[in-house]
């Protein structure tokens, strides 16, 4: 393929459900739960063992869509108006053209 | 009798200001005059007794009560003089004095019959909706996106957007937009609609009519028919070329086909660049995101075709953006807000990169020559022998 289109959705709760349902035809690939946890003391003078713990989880997602290169142009401008309720996503667009050597090689000078 | 005026409108005020105070002897003065002219023309001799007071026109509060419910009867301000004159007239006789006070007492009583004050609860429920109170919180939520994904316009995609216009289509709420596409694609093109042998088999029917036309040997309008005749032949030529060329349209369309096996080969020859751009939405909607702006563009560097030494030097500028073991060459550009902007910036780089690896050819060149001539100075035989070489030439000279 010469194009490829990725999606990277981060969100609090699991999305895995509502991807099938929003992107068809795609790869999907579970990427590691990350998590950041935190000590606070409860007491705002003395009590220093008296704690509490908290914890915020980011899951992660990770969707391959194929595409050609005519039509990278129609699916982003989809992709865009795709809306998940609680969730980023990142699009990463892959794709290749050719440089021109001529233009190149004329400009140089020998 | 002010305060009357005042509860009756609250223009009556100003009406009752703009009067004149005293009225009665503007009034009495041309009477008098009058008077006097007449009692002297008819009877001089006669004595002159004193003019009795002139008599007044006064109102009983029956009749004043009886304007005042004419008044209120009509909508509009038609019998409001008449209510002000018996209003004057009351004062000016001063006769109800002592009953005034009583009468504005009664009429401040009774209530206006006009005044219709609006019930502004019983429209409340009608002017405003609000939603269903939730009894449990706890499922917010899922409750809100619920209620957001039943709207069916909510996750537009192609395919649901292409049955809209389908069915709109069919339903004749919308025309089918191809034969308009169609139209205005043959009057962008319309140097291409016709043949080139058509248009010059046309071109020189229509100079040789002209020249006729000019020399006389025929008339205009008998010109014009032979032309719209012609016209008529050549418009049936064309439908037979077109349908002769109907079957060789469709193996065009099977080349097409085949062409399209090969799309995914890049069209034209040189190197192959690989980009790669990031776009993030973040969940609040139309926030920015620093990652839009990146760029990344990869090149083999095989295929740029570089000799050695314009390859040493590449490497030597480019650092750890090539990658040996890919013989991968990585630019990176994220100086601009915008990401065209930044592939542009991409592209020149490589340019500019490309030509001064190509001027290490000229490099090397120079610094061999400057080696060998550095050598040759340095021997001191060599340097003998072509002093006595110059000397010889220049002695034949």
């Amino acid at each position: 393929m010469s194009a490829k289109i990725r999606v990277v959705m981060k969100s609090f709760m699991s999305q895995s459900n509502q991807v099938s349902g929003l992107m068809p035809f795609t790869k999907k690939i579970g990427l590691p739960e990350s998590r950041a946890l935190y000590t606070v003391l409860r007491s705002p003078h003395i009590d220093k063992k008296s704690r509490e713990q908290f914890s915020m989880h980011v899951k992660k997602q990770f969707v391959e869509q194929t595409a050609k290169p005519h039509e990278l142009h129609r699916k982003f401008f989809w992709l865009k108006r795709l809306r998940i309720p609680g969730a980023q996503y990142e699009i990463q667009i892959s794709f290749k053209t050719r440089l021109d050597m001529a233009s190149l090689r004329s400009q140089a000078p020998c | 009798m002010r305060r009357l005026l005042g509860h009756l409108h609250p223009h009556a005020q100003s009406l009752f200001a703009s009067l004149p105070r005293k009225p009665s002897i503007a009034t009495k003065l041309p009477f008098l005059l009058s008077r006097r002219l007449l009692s002297d023309a008819a009877s001089p001799p006669a004595p002159s007794l004193p003019p009795p007071p002139p008599p007044s026109a006064d109102v009983t509060n029956t009749e004043l009560k009886k304007r005042l419910e004419t008044y209120y009867g009509v909508d509009e301000e038609a019998e409001l003089p008449s209510v002000a004159k018996a209003v004057l007239e009351r004062n000016l006789t001063g006769a109800h004095s002592e009953t005034d006070d009583d009468l504005i007492e009664e009429l401040r009583s009774k209530p206006l019959p006009e005044v219709h004050d609006r019930d502004f609860e019983s429209d409340f429920e009608e002017m405003h909706d609000t939603d269903e109170e939730l009894n449990d919180l706890y499922n917010t939520r899922e409750y809100v996106e619920k209620k957001i994904k039943s709207d069916e316009f909510f996750n537009m995609d192609d395919t649901k957007w292409d049955a809209m216009i389908k069915e709109a289509t069919d339903k004749g709420h919308l025309t089918n937009m191809k034969e308009c596409e169609e139209i205005l694609e043959d009057m962008l093109y319309w140097d291409k609609l016709l043949p080139d042998e058509i248009k010059q088999k046309v071109e020189t029917k229509f100079n040789e009519l002209g020249d006729m036309c000019e020399r006389g040997e025929m008339e205009p309008e008998q010109a014009y028919e032979m032309f719209k005749e012609f016209e008529d032949k050549m418009v049936a030529e064309c439908t037979e070329l077109i349908e002769s060329k109907m079957p060789t349209d469709a193996d065009e369309l099977t080349e097409s086909g085949g062409k399209k096996v090969e799309l995914d080969d890049l069209p034209g020859e040189g190197p192959v660049l690989r980009w790669e751009s990031r776009i993030v939405f973040v969940p609040s909607g139309d926030a920015y995101h620093p990652k839009n702006r990146k760029v990344k563009l990869s090149v083999t560097v095989k295929e740029l075709g570089l000799s050695r030494h314009a390859f040493r030097r590449l490497r030597e500028v480019v650092g750890k953006r090539y990658n040996s073991g890919k013989d991968e060459l990585t630019i990176i550009s994220e100086r601009f807000e915008h990401r065209e902007e930044n592939r542009k910036d991409c592209l020149r780089t490589l340019y500019t990169l490309i030509k001064d690896a190509m001027k290490a050819d000229k490099l090397v060149e120079d610094a061999r020559n400057s080696y060998v001539k550095g050598r040759l100075k340095a021997n001191p035989q060599f340097m003998e022998r072509l002093k006595r070489k110059t000397d010889k030439l220049m002695a034949a000279a």
